[in-house]
């Protein structure tokens, strides 16, 4: 997988409320319902900062099929980056 | 009922009891209004999920509920978040307190209690800057902020409030934590020594030092008269949740700034709520008041019977000037009866070296008042001025 740096947008928050993960953009007044895989994800993405090293970490984490795991968080990261809540670093 | 509602909210629910209760409740929609209303519904709602004998329905209406709750604190922190940094970027130190901060605190996350507001403390020379600059983030404030300069107000009044009504946010600011007796001097500053920072989203956020967040929770309960059970929630778990309280500082400071009563009140009641384990020297001075005791009693008798609201004017004077009889009588009327209000201080606007002339006009609208009330001039509950 392709090192894709990125940055999450210092408006968002997120909370856990009860079993849903919930994103909150306050630019945008906008909320997002996260699944117990997306909420892994993100948290592993504030971590990196790098779509690479998150990857690394799933793989190693999980049992997942390498090219399962990298379409599934490209398309995650396209989803995030399209309603602003991370932004691609362009160098 | 409330039986039910202070067992969800004890530090360790007991199973039978929460059954027991919960098996007796008949009216889910006034235990869901009484949780809302004593801002504990999160709380509530956390233990009541995983109570059998509470119905399924019952568990999916306090879910949608609770979401919504969650939702508005999330809009709540992030403003507040916001409202730090662009104060934070101007160089002006901002103390957040209450709400979400609490909450992280307390809860290790934003959503566990309800807040209607935020609450920060600033210096009180940049009062007037911080409402400037706010008001290109949308806040508004009632008065011009050159009033805000006023030193006669910032003696007298200890915070303002400032509304974003875009964003349908509160935003309280304090720039004092305690009143102390009407003309007595607070040294603040001390206050504000050994700050501690909570982290929110990474964020490092400045709050009180646990001592006087302590002693800011149950001397404002106590002036509040104890009747959000989230208030008395809050001290049980910061209590249990910090081992290194330094409660002997703590009553140096209530004695400083005469307000032992309130400090001593307010832990009777968490002591008779939730059996909260406050050191037992200090609970022996307490149990050795008859006057703290009572009232601690009354006011915890009128949550248990969902009468706590029922609290008129004249009982709310009597608990504040009645606890409080290491000051003198004179000196108690007058703090609760002749501090100008911001309304005065904004509607009479005197010079600063004129302040003496406040309480010379606040003087004459009570008597006023009360010739107007005693010859039916004026009507006693609204106010109003009648026919004659």
């Amino acid at each position: 997988m392709e090192s894709r740096h990125y940055t999450i947008s210092s408006t968002v928050l997120l909370q856990t409320v009860d079993d849903e993960t919930l994103l909150y953009d306050s630019s945008t007044e906008l909320f997002f319902g996260l699944n117990e895989v997306g909420a892994l994800l993100w948290e592993s993405m504030q971590q990196h900062q790098n779509l690479r090293s998150v990857y690394e970490e799933m793989l190693s984490a999980f049992d997942v099929e390498p090219e399962r795991l990298e379409s599934d968080l490209q398309a995650f990261a396209e989803a995030l980056s399209a309603q602003g809540l991370i932004t691609f670093d362009t160098n | 009922m409330y039986d039910l509602l202070i067992e969800c909210c004890s530090h360790t629910p007991d199973p039978f009891k929460l059954e027991t209760f919960a098996a007796t409740i008949t009216d889910w929609n006034a235990f869901h209004e009484s949780a809302y209303a004593h801002g504990v519904y999160p709380l509530v709602y956390d233990v009541l999920k995983g109570i059998t004998n509470v119905p399924e329905n019952v568990k999916t209406f306090f879910k949608k509920h609770n979401r919504e709750i969650a939702a508005l604190n999330m809009r709540m922190t992030a403003e507040l978040l916001a409202v730090t940094r662009q104060l934070g970027a101007h160089g002006i130190d901002v103390f957040a307190f209450k709400g979400p901060v609490l909450s992280q605190m307390l809860y290790g996350g934003v959503v566990q209690r309800q807040y209607a507001d935020l609450d920060i403390l600033i210096d009180e020379h940049v009062l007037s800057e911080c409402v400037e600059l706010l008001s290109a983030h949308g806040y508004e404030y009632e008065h011009p902020s050159g009033f805000l300069k006023n030193r006669f107000l910032l003696r007298n009044v200890k915070d303002i409030v400032i509304t974003n009504q875009k964003k349908s946010v509160h935003l309280e600011i304090h720039w004092k934590l305690f009143m102390g007796r009407l003309f007595q001097k607070v040294d603040h500053k001390r206050l504000l020594d050994g700050p501690r920072r909570v982290l929110i989203q990474e964020e490092p956020i400045m709050t009180l030092n646990t001592n006087v967040l302590m002693l800011y929770l149950l001397s404002h309960g106590s002036k509040h008269l104890w009747e959000r059970l989230e208030w008395i929630a809050d001290i049980d778990r910061l209590c249990r949740m910090e081992p290194d309280i330094e409660w002997n500082r703590i009553e140096m400071m209530a004695d400083e700034m005469e307000i032992r009563p309130f400090l001593f009140l307010g832990m009777e009641v968490c002591r008779q709520v939730f059996d909260t384990p406050f050191p037992t020297d200090i609970m022996q001075k307490i149990r050795n008041d008859q006057r703290i005791v009572s009232a601690a009693s009354i006011l915890c008798d009128r949550i248990r019977a969902d009468r706590i609201h029922d609290i008129d004017e004249y009982m709310e004077n009597y608990f504040y000037l009645g606890i409080n009889a290491s000051i003198p009588w004179v000196s108690r009327v007058l703090s609760r009866f002749y501090r100008p209000s911001i309304h005065d201080i904004y509607t009479i606007n005197l010079p600063d070296r004129l302040w003496p002339l406040y309480y010379v006009i606040l003087t004459w609208r009570v008597v006023k008042t009360q010739i107007a009330l005693r010859l039916g001039w004026m009507d006693g509950k609204t106010g109003r001025k009648g026919t004659q």
